[in-house]
């Protein structure tokens, strides 16, 4: 009897598993159902050349809108940033880590490259006139209000703090809130890489 | 005479015995601080840790000092429902008797205004914290990756 039943157990798990397998990959990020253009910008990069965002089209680019006098969301989402690149390893180049300022006044393209190369080599840090700056945000639904502060950095900028990532063929293609573990980034980003790599 | 004194003696350590047990007031210990390594000469930081009350009463943090930096702040990180993070000066951070209060990313943290010098990894920042009843206490924070 027990011999009966041995070959049934393996085959339901053997099922199981493969079932399992056909389950198609669940993106951790916040998905858009169907995936828009990511509208093109060309911005000041912090080496005072000019970037746009179509140049790096075949990669996979992740967009931060952030300043560098801000001590807590920005470098903790730069932090993620250094992470994922590093983890990425050989194929860290397959991606671009754009960080674009909400607060062109004092961050010089200077600056701006200073404290992105001190997380990564490879961060790209973006500004440009207040105009330029505005129409990106306004693409990509980006809030960014400076607020006075009783405090020794003078002002602050309140800004949106989501990750957009935009495909290798320029579609924005999901978003993540703050706080959303490296992990789950570098994971999407490794299935996208995939999807990437089974097209070809 | 001899029995006297043994009496008036167990009397004494009666009512120092009834003396207790009396409110211990708040107990104030900082664990797990660290900062944040930072990107630049001029730039800002963070510190990070958890407050720990173990007393019977609540105390207040009402503000900290580095010889790190220019000026050490208490901020607090907020995001809205569409995802827009705030950043707001904060006084007076409650700590509730036998609670604590966690500084973390995102939220509450000390903010280092102007360092006088980058903090690397494995670098020290001496922060003091002031407390309404325990006083200041003084930590030795450790700067390492998050």
């Amino acid at each position: 009897m027990k011999d009966a039943i041995r070959p049934i157990v393996f085959g339901g798990m053997l099922m199981l598993f493969l079932l399992a397998s056909c389950q198609p990959y669940q993106f951790k990020g916040t998905f858009y159902e169907d995936p828009p253009e990511a509208a093109d910008f060309e911005l000041t990069s912090a080496d005072g050349g000019r970037l746009r965002l179509s140049e790096l089209e075949g990669k996979i680019v992740l967009l931060f809108f952030g300043f560098t006098s801000c001590p807590d969301v920005c470098p903790a989402t730069l932090g993620i940033a250094k992470r994922i690149i590093e983890e990425l390893g050989d194929k860290s180049g397959r991606l671009a880590f754009l960080f674009i300022t909400v607060d062109p006044e004092r961050d010089t393209p200077e600056k701006l490259n200073t404290y992105v190369q001190n997380f990564h080599e490879s961060i790209i840090g973006l500004t440009g006139s207040e105009e330029e700056l505005s129409s990106v945000r306004e693409d990509y639904g980006i809030c960014a209000a400076k607020v006075p502060l009783k405090s020794g950095i003078g002002y602050t900028v309140d800004h949106t703090a989501r990750v957009y990532l935009i495909d290798n063929e320029r579609r924005l293609r999901l978003t993540y809130a703050f706080g959303t573990p490296y992990e789950d980034i570098l994971q999407d980003i490794k299935q996208i890489l995939k999807e990437i790599d089974a097209e070809n | 005479m001899w029995k006297k004194s043994i009496v008036l003696s167990l009397v004494v350590i009666l009512l120092l015995a009834g003396c207790t047990p009396r409110a211990k007031g708040p107990e104030i210990t900082i664990q797990d601080a660290w900062a944040r390594p930072s990107a630049g000469a001029d730039m800002n930081g963070a510190i990070y840790f958890r407050i720990m009350n173990d007393g019977d009463e609540t105390d207040t943090l009402l503000g900290a000092e580095t010889p790190s930096a220019q000026a050490a702040e208490v901020h607090e990180s907020m995001a809205d429902d569409n995802g827009v993070m705030s950043m707001k000066p904060r006084e007076n951070i409650e700590i509730p008797a036998g609670g604590e209060v966690e500084f973390k990313p995102g939220g509450l943290h000390i903010m280092l205004v102007d360092l006088k010098k980058p903090l690397a990894v494995g670098d020290e920042v001496t922060l003091t914290l002031r407390f309404e009843k325990a006083g200041e206490i003084v930590q030795t924070v450790k700067v390492r990756e998050p």
